[in-house]
């Protein structure tokens, strides 16, 4: 009678693999088969099954209970950086064409003497007060340099968040 | 209030880190809260040390608070945080010049056990703190989160393939290790 006992022997890999689930049905076979008409590769087997099931049983270690305080704690400075940075960016956005708008005004009313409705876009009346445009270029200055704080501010708030 | 803390635990990690650009600091806890104790894991498998573990992970946590923003979300958020959890342990035990003290962990190996050989968790995790950290974190990743072999070898930096042979090298030591006192 011939004996069909596989000759190729099972290893390490294959049995770790067959454990995973990631050979095919004919290699699992082989497993099974080797498994079965070899005492040695048994008793590998069964060894690695153990630690498999170990491995697959344990659970990931614990950090102390107040760990996500303390990270909180340490990320809130950070926090109200990235608000202000938020902040910082509609005023940036915002103000910018605010500022445009009124120097084109002011230049448009100081050196085109034109009367101070004729630059705004819609109709209104609009007390006629003789220096106007000075007015508004001091607004513009004040937007300005409100302006040029603010970028100062987000740049190194983005420098901050960003280091 | 409970229904809203419930859905919060289950948002998405994308959801989460949009919300924390935003400005939602709740968020960003409830993100910690998910991960901390695989941080943790990864970085007390490569210190063998608990306050130094701790101080790896909230170095990562406020890494990943830093550079949210930077993070194009080409692979999975949970690949990126144990990259930087990986690394960071990695430069920590570095800079400790902890690497001397490693490798002659590795060449005493024994790992001493009770009278049946019976593996046993205390034993599984002295031999895990024995490996080498690539080795530790194929380990515990693969066993502890959700991470396929590609996402595996995406935090290491290695190809698939490479990750699988660190996979095989792991487990085959363990159980040498394991195995000593049979």
């Amino acid at each position: 009678m011939v004996d069909f006992k596989p000759r190729k022997m099972i290893t390490e890999e294959q049995i770790w693999s067959y454990l995973d689930g990631s050979l095919s049905g004919q290699e699992r076979r082989a497993v099974d088969e080797a498994v079965a008409n070899h005492p040695a590769t048994a008793e590998l087997f069964g060894q690695i099954l153990a630690l498999h099931r170990l491995l697959q049983a344990a659970s990931p270690e614990k950090p102390s209970a107040a760990f996500a305080d303390r990270v909180m704690a340490s990320v809130s400075p950070v926090t109200e950086l990235a608000t202000v940075r938020a902040s910082n960016r509609i005023i940036f956005f915002f103000s910018l064409p605010i500022i445009l708008t009124l120097a084109i005004c002011a230049v448009l009313v100081a050196y085109y003497r034109v009367p101070l409705t004729y630059t705004l876009p819609f109709d209104i009346n609009l007390p006629q007060f003789k220096n106007g445009h000075i007015y508004m270029v001091v607004a513009d200055i004040l937007l300005l340099a409100y302006f040029v704080d603010s970028l100062s501010e987000y740049r190194f708030n983005r420098k901050a968040l960003l280091s | 209030m409970s229904n809203i803390y419930s859905m919060s635990a289950n948002t998405p990690d994308d959801i989460l880190a949009d919300r924390i650009l935003k400005g939602e600091s709740a968020s960003f806890k409830i993100l910690v809260e998910r991960y901390q104790n695989l941080v943790f894991t990864i970085a007390f498998r490569i210190t063998n040390n608990r306050e130094e573990a701790e101080e790896v992970a909230q170095d990562v946590f406020m890494k990943v608070y830093r550079n949210l923003a930077t993070f194009k979300w080409e692979s999975r958020f949970s690949s990126w945080l144990f990259r930087i959890a990986h690394n960071t342990a990695l430069n920590k035990i570095k800079s400790k010049k902890q690497e001397v003290e490693l490798t002659e962990r590795h060449n005493t190996g024994e790992v001493q056990n009770e009278a049946d050989g019976v593996f046993t968790k205390e034993y599984l995790d002295k031999a895990i703190n024995m490996l080498e950290p690539e080795e530790a974190t194929v380990i515990t990743l693969f066993y502890l989160s959700e991470q396929s072999m590609d996402e595996i070898a995406q935090v290491l930096n290695i190809e698939a393939n490479a990750a699988k042979v660190r996979l095989h090298r792991a487990r085959k030591k363990l159980r040498e290790k394991l195995e000593l006192i049979g």
